[in-house]
């Protein structure tokens, strides 16, 4: 794993504490509506906010403006990702899936800018054949 | 995503199937070259953005699809206005808020209302003087840390399972022949073993988000 070269030195601050290595073994709530974190090195901080850093996981069934009977239901899926022909179709006829979703059958690129004009082309020519 | 934040990727990452309206052909007719803007701010990247829907004169329906239906082989989107629309194709592009990742054994250490995720965390105005927590060592984690103190967070801490990652200059060049590669042949990833996939995941989450 690595980390752009420009966030070096602006993490490396004094009022910026990196804990490496550790999990959170407890969180209480105080009566001043801040937070005890506990840390299994036996570290301790006390904030008012914890931000989760913990990244993305496609799951259609998260996508609540899905009809539920006529497309969610029927859509195949796998580990919450669309089942896709290698021209990103779904196996709903001419809906079509692509970016983080499409990422298992088309790998990881496919959730970046990199992939865009790719899938763009694929899906554009597809349609077009169909009209 | 935040004001202030930068891209990972450089100037060859862009939108254009054609590859005319490219963010290279943007930079230049902004008289700006490559090493003026690296890293890419994101601010620029939406620019570029704009600047691409404009060479195609495509129009944008700002409204949110609020349900999405099928029925005799067509598609009925309903939008936030009340109106609708009728397809017959329908592309999602998803972006990445649906998906946020909220790990179940992290959450349920954590009480109600103490928590956010980092997309939800884009106005770094509300944190200034404030005492915060992040969970995660990858880049987003960060940056987000970085952006925070910037605008004047009192205290950040970080924490994470890994070693703390190197900070490098990556080099992406390896990236845009494998996402071109599916040009070819579309189906080249799915019958890759999962070992082979599983290897060019490790190496891509190398450098990745």
């Amino acid at each position: 794993m690595i980390l752009e070269a420009w966030l070096d030195a602006r993490v490396h601050q004094p009022n910026i504490y990196i804990h490496e290595k550790t999990v959170i073994v407890a969180v209480n709530a105080r009566s001043d509506l801040t937070f005890d974190v506990l840390l299994d090195d036996d570290s301790t901080c006390n904030v008012h906010h914890i931000i989760l850093a913990t990244g993305y996981h496609p799951n259609m069934h998260n996508v609540a403006f899905l009809d539920r009977v006529t497309i969610l239901n029927p859509l195949e899926t796998v580990e919450g990702y669309p089942v896709l022909d290698t021209e990103f179709q779904s196996n709903l006829p001419n809906l079509y899936v692509t970016g983080l979703a499409a990422t298992r059958d088309f790998g990881p690129f496919f959730g970046f800018t990199v992939a865009c004009p790719v899938a763009a082309k694929i899906i554009g020519e597809q349609v077009a054949s169909h009209q | 995503m935040p004001r202030g934040m930068f891209l990972r990727s450089g100037s060859d990452w862009q939108l254009d199937a054609r590859e005319v309206a490219t963010f290279e052909a943007y930079m230049k007719q902004r008289g700006v070259t490559t090493d003026q803007i690296k890293p890419v701010p994101l601010d620029t990247f939406l620019d570029y953005a704009s600047w691409f829907m404009g060479q195609y004169a495509v129009k944008s329906h700002p409204s949110l699809v609020t349900h999405l239906a099928s029925s005799n082989g067509a598609y009925t989107a309903t939008l936030d206005d009340g109106s609708q629309i009728v397809a017959n194709h329908v592309l999602l592009g998803l972006g990445f808020a649906f998906f946020k990742h909220y790990p179940p054994e992290l959450v349920e250490k954590l009480p109600p209302g103490s928590y956010t995720h980092t997309c939800d965390t884009v106005d770094f105005e509300f944190y200034r003087g404030k005492r915060v927590l992040i969970v995660g060592g990858r880049q987003s984690a960060f940056e987000w840390a970085a952006l925070m103190n910037e605008k004047g967070a009192e205290q950040i801490h970080i924490t994470y399972r890994h070693a703390t990652p190197k900070f490098t200059e990556p080099d992406w060049s390896w990236v845009l022949p494998l996402a071109r590669r599916t040009l070819d042949d579309h189906g080249w990833w799915r019958k890759l073993t999962a070992e082979d996939q599983e290897k060019s995941v490790t190496t891509f989450g190398q450098q990745d988000v």
